[in-house]
């Protein structure tokens, strides 16, 4: 499912800014790419809430939770999802492994696998917006940490989606997700769709990122 | 004997359902602990647990699934307090309902993922859970119910916590997946092993699916598990409505195919997510006459890793020899330095040649055996999916091994010794694994076969007897001797090997090589051994799987002995004509070391260095030539002209290069000048390490020692470290805003004790982030921590 990964997504991960890679490091990105392909085992899970949204604060379905960037963000919506994805802990595996003993394809494989979580979510964000009523949309994903949205939102957010149980995502005590190659986002319901079409660097205030998309 | 062990297969036996559904219903909210009702509503949890006695429950489930310490985040209640609460409802109801029935502690995942994936430490797993298990014996559970497990290291310490805690029996059930795996990678054969070398009482599947999707994964689990099996499916496949999970297999349709699954030969049955009362009441209604199927015996010789079990017997198994220090200086040296990257290389190395199991001997009478021996066990299982042999003669190895195994291992060894079995043996039966027993004892080693036969019958005698380790469990080393020394050698091993297995009926295993000891071209004779071995029925060779002959030799008895249908193994492994790399073309066409390392290609550079040696010193090599050609690339990095993957690649390329020169170095007695000790290190919390781990490959390169602590590593670790080793430079990074607090205290705890110099990097530094937590020096990359460190550890040199 990831043989059409966005070549141009994984250099610009491995820092080619506009520019294509030599030969070698190609070759390198096609076969990580091959190798997720083999290891990753693509999990999601969902929940559609109803959601409501004040100037600093926004309820999720029973959950509140104290965000000026993410009220923003949700401004209009009636409904959202919850949303929790991850390759799995092959992938992670095969990262450990080059880590310790290859630390070029470590690199290579990183930015394979950053372009892979995102292309999963992609397209599990597409089947969630194909599975709505003809005239709602969906906005970017907002995880948390993006702008003011807490790290710490991390846990009710995944306890409420049993993320844990059933896509095997567990939190450190840092908060950092378990397989490392994972995503969890809220993902406004709407039926603006001019709303929808901003990437979500856009909504994030590290303007300073390296991989910043403008 | 334990009440299940009467009870289990005299009749079909119920378990409960879902418990959280229904505390939902009566109006859990989202978010609130489910066990915290143990104390604020124990009406409500007393009454579903009557509501499950009154359905037909023979055992019900405590409301404990979550209390473990790790779980309850900011909870007013402890572990403790909600665990025996919980138990003493569910006994309470079992006394007022007036029925022989069982309390069932109900124990459930950490809700972390362990070490090395995650950032739980195995025995904080353990304690964890022996304070939920104590609590629940005390408060008078019947048995354990270690349940919804999707991770084999997890549900390993549960079950030691529990054994280690009481003798109550002990069930484990677990969430597969549609393809039969666990979240963290195993399959049922692989779980099954584990567990059934743990000695639980009964293994099964529960959550995840409706009992439909169950039924293919039963008859998987029945095809290889030989205890008691209890499957307990949620009410179907959850759906969302309004925001609420809801489960709608109804009761009826829910006990029909219960029924079906109890008939395939499934003992005990019960419910998971959104089944009620309604539904164990009808599933009992439709199960209850049917009489259990004996168990199923399969008597399998079996181990397995985190992922993947290996059946000896059916085909004859390689097991890589080449992790032992035994006669290998560099071997021995890696394991001075605790250099754990040299080990894992010889085991991805094995692995790629076909080895299916690799024996671990890490002994050294200078090193803390049981330290090392448990670090490489760990850090070899994080990257590769192949069981383990544990090799050692140090029974504190051993078990340390043994205790954080991630699976089913071998056990490398025990023989006819009596001082020996009583070490080994307990140890095999507590943790599970296979005993490699060798047909010596204090008389030594038998020259006749019938000798050897004999001692095999004694140690198979002792386990079955005395420590309740049956035959299957053991396999046999017949003992290869060497034929220089005594002609009939090899014909003596090969008729042991054969009278042991047909007398004994247990699988064998040889050490192949030592056979050839004092003749010239050892391979020849080994792998004509190894043949004549296998014919004689060996079952596992511990070999070195890098020998092209033995490997041959092994790849054509598989065809020969019908064991390699179509010849497909063989076809795959010897078809690939092998045409030569692009790389070499590009060495015809006057390639300079200088280019190889710049275009980063490892086998070009390791060439070009075999030919530079012809006519320079090491040393020279080293300045003139490798040095400069990486200076060089690192300005390009520096400049915005390479990028990082090149750079890396030409640091890996110099360093194959730099690892052949320490190698002729070494032979000469030369050596070269080390620029000083760096210690690096990923700070506590955080386990994204690849940006250090990049800056390790570029000090290696310009001839630092570098320490690397790894990831996640407390302060004081580093603190140690830094002053045991008297270093002048610490390198610290972090990933995550939530752990630089942990990268500020290691250096608040460094400035406490030492005027080290640190550096640190990660992506959410800045200069003035660096600033802020103290930090000497901030590196905005790789290439700028090289020059930071030349400039505090060689000044003289740094440009």
């Amino acid at each position: 499912m990831f043989e059409n990964l966005s070549r141009r997504e994984i250099w610009r991960y491995l820092g080619y800014k506009g520019c294509q890679p030599n030969e070698i490091v190609c070759r390198a990105v096609e076969e990580m790419i091959a190798q997720v392909e083999i290891v990753a085992a693509p999990r999601q899970v969902s929940r559609r809430v109803t959601c409501s949204v004040a100037d600093e604060m926004v309820e999720l379905g029973g959950c509140h939770v104290h965000s000026r960037s993410l009220a923003k963000h949700l401004r209009g919506c009636k409904e959202a999802f919850l949303f929790a994805a991850t390759l799995g802990t092959g992938v992670d595996r095969l990262l450990q492994r080059y880590n310790r003993l290859q630390v070029s394809r470590a690199a290579v494989l990183q930015a394979v696998s950053a372009a892979a979580v995102e292309e999963w979510c992609d397209l599990c964000q597409k089947q969630l917006e194909d599975g709505l009523v003809p005239g709602l949309y969906l906005r970017p994903r907002y995880s948390p940490g993006y702008g003011d949205l807490p790290l710490e939102f991390q846990r009710p957010l995944l306890e409420s989606l049993e993320a844990g149980k059933r896509i095997g995502i567990e939190l450190t005590d840092t908060l950092l997700m378990t397989p490392t190659k994972s995503v969890s986002a809220i993902i406004g319901i709407t039926s603006d769709q001019k709303s929808c079409t901003v990437h979500h660097c856009a909504a994030c205030s590290k303007v300073d990122c390296p991989f910043r998309k403008e | 004997m334990n009440f299940f062990a009467e009870l289990a297969g005299s009749r079909m036996l119920f378990f409960d359902g879902g418990m959280g559904t229904l505390l939902q219903d009566a109006g859990l909210k989202p978010g609130e602990l489910p066990e915290s009702w143990n104390i604020s509503h124990p009406d409500t949890v007393l009454s579903i647990h009557q509501q499950y006695l009154a359905a037909g429950a023979d055992f019900i489930t405590t409301n404990t699934f979550g209390a473990n310490a790790l779980k309850l985040h900011g909870s007013p209640y402890t572990a403790r307090q909600l665990t025996e609460a919980g138990v003493q409802l569910a006994r309470q109801a079992v006394a007022q309902s007036g029925r022989k029935a069982f309390v069932a502690l109900d124990i459930g995942p950490t809700g972390k993922l362990l070490k090395p994936l995650g950032d739980l430490d195995f025995e904080a797993a353990v304690d964890a859970y022996k304070e939920m298990v104590m609590a629940g014996v005390q408060a008078g559970a019947d048995c354990c119910i270690i349940e919804t497990m999707s991770d084999t290291s997890e549900m390993k310490a549960a079950v030691l916590a529990v054994k280690e805690s009481c003798s109550l029996p002990v069930f484990v059930t677990m969430v597969f997946d549609e393809r039969g795996r666990l979240l963290t990678g195993a399959d049922i054969p692989a779980a099954v092993a584990l567990l059934e070398g743990l000695g639980v009482d009964a293994i099964g599947l529960n959550c995840g699916f409706g009992p439909e999707q169950m039924l293919p994964l039963v008859d998987t689990l029945q095809s290889c598990c030989s205890m008691p099996i209890l499957v307990s499916p949620n009410a179907g496949l959850p759906v969302v409505v309004n925001g609420q999970t809801m489960y709608n297999v109804a009761p009826d349709k829910f006990a029909a195919v219960m029924a079906q699954i109890a008939e395939k030969g499934v003992w005990m049955v019960g419910g998971c997510c959104g089944t009620t009362p309604a539904h164990i009441a009808a599933e009992v209604e439709a199960c209850r006459n049917i009489i259990p199927r004996p168990l199923p015996e399969y008597h399998r010789t079996v181990v397995s890793s985190g992922s993947c079990a290996v059946v000896l017997g059916e085909n004859p198994v390689v097991i890589g020899e080449r992790i032992n220090p035994t006669g290998k200086k560099r071997f021995k040296q890696a394991l001075r330095e605790g250099n754990i990257d040299y080990i894992l290389n010889e085991g991805v190395h094995q692995q790629d040649c076909g080895a299916d199991i690799l024996d671990v001997n890490v002994g050294l009478p200078e090193i803390n055996e049981a330290e090392m021996m448990q670090r490489v066990v760990s850090e070899l299982q994080g990257i590769i999916d192949l069981p383990l042999q544990i090799d050692t003669t140090s029974m504190q190895a051993m078990e340390a091994a043994l205790r954080i195994y991630n699976g089913k291992p071998m056990i490398n060894s025990v023989n006819g010794k009596q001082e020996v079995m009583r070490e080994v043996f307990p140890l095999a039966k507590k943790y599970g694994g296979v005993v490699v027993a060798l047909t010596i004892d204090e008389a030594g080693i038998p020259e006749t076969a019938e000798g050897r036969l004999a001692i095999a019958e004694k140690i198979v005698r002792t386990a079955e007897q005395e420590y309740g380790i049956s035959r299957e469990n053991l396999i046999v080393d017949a003992l290869t001797m060497t034929v220089s020394s005594s002609p009939d050698a090899a014909e003596v091993t090969l008729k042991a090997l054969s009278l042991i297995k047909q007398k004994l009926g247990v699988k064998t295993i040889l050490g192949v090589s030592n056979v050839s000891f004092g003749l010239p071209r050892r391979e020849i004779i080994n792998s004509a051994f190894f043949l004549l071995a296998l014919q004689a029925g060996l079952d596992a060779a511990i070999i070195n799987p890098a020998s092209e002959p033995m490997m041959q030799s092994l790849f054509s008895y598989r065809v020969l002995a019908q064991k390699d249908a179509q010849c497909s193994q063989f076809i795959e492994r010897y078809s690939q004509t092998t045409s030569a790399p692009a790389a070499t073309v590009a060495a015809a066409s006057g390639m300079t070391l200088e280019d190889a390392v710049r275009r980063g290609l490892k086998e070009e550079t390791v060439q070009q260095t075999r030919a530079a040696l012809e006519t320079a010193q090491p040393l020279d090599i080293i300045n003139d030539r490798l040095i400069p050609a990486l200076d060089l690339v690192g300005k390009g990095f520096e400049k915005g002209t390479i990028f990082l993957p090149q750079l890396l690649m030409s640091a890996e390329a110099a360093g194959a290069a730099f690892d052949l020169l320490k190698e002729v170095m070494a032979a000469s007695g030369t050596e070269q000048q080390k620029r000083g000790k760096v210690v690096i290190a990923t700070v506590k919390g955080d386990i994204h390490d690849i940006g250090k781990n990049i800056v390790r490959v570029l000090l290696d390169n310009y001839g630092f020692e570098v320490i690397d602590l790894g990831k996640d590593v407390p302060p004081e670790k580093i603190v140690d470290t830094v002053v045991r080793e008297n270093v002048r430079l610490v390198g610290l990074s972090a990933l995550m805003t939530t752990t630089v607090p942990s990268m500020e205290e290691t250096i608040r705890q460094l400035r406490a004790v030492t005027d080290c110099k640190v550096m640190v990097g990660g992506a959410v530094l800045t200069q003035e982030y660096a600033d802020q937590i103290g930090a000497d020096y901030y590196a905005p990359d790789a290439m700028s921590s090289v020059h930071y460190a030349l400039q505090i550890l060689s000044p003289e040199q740094n440009d």
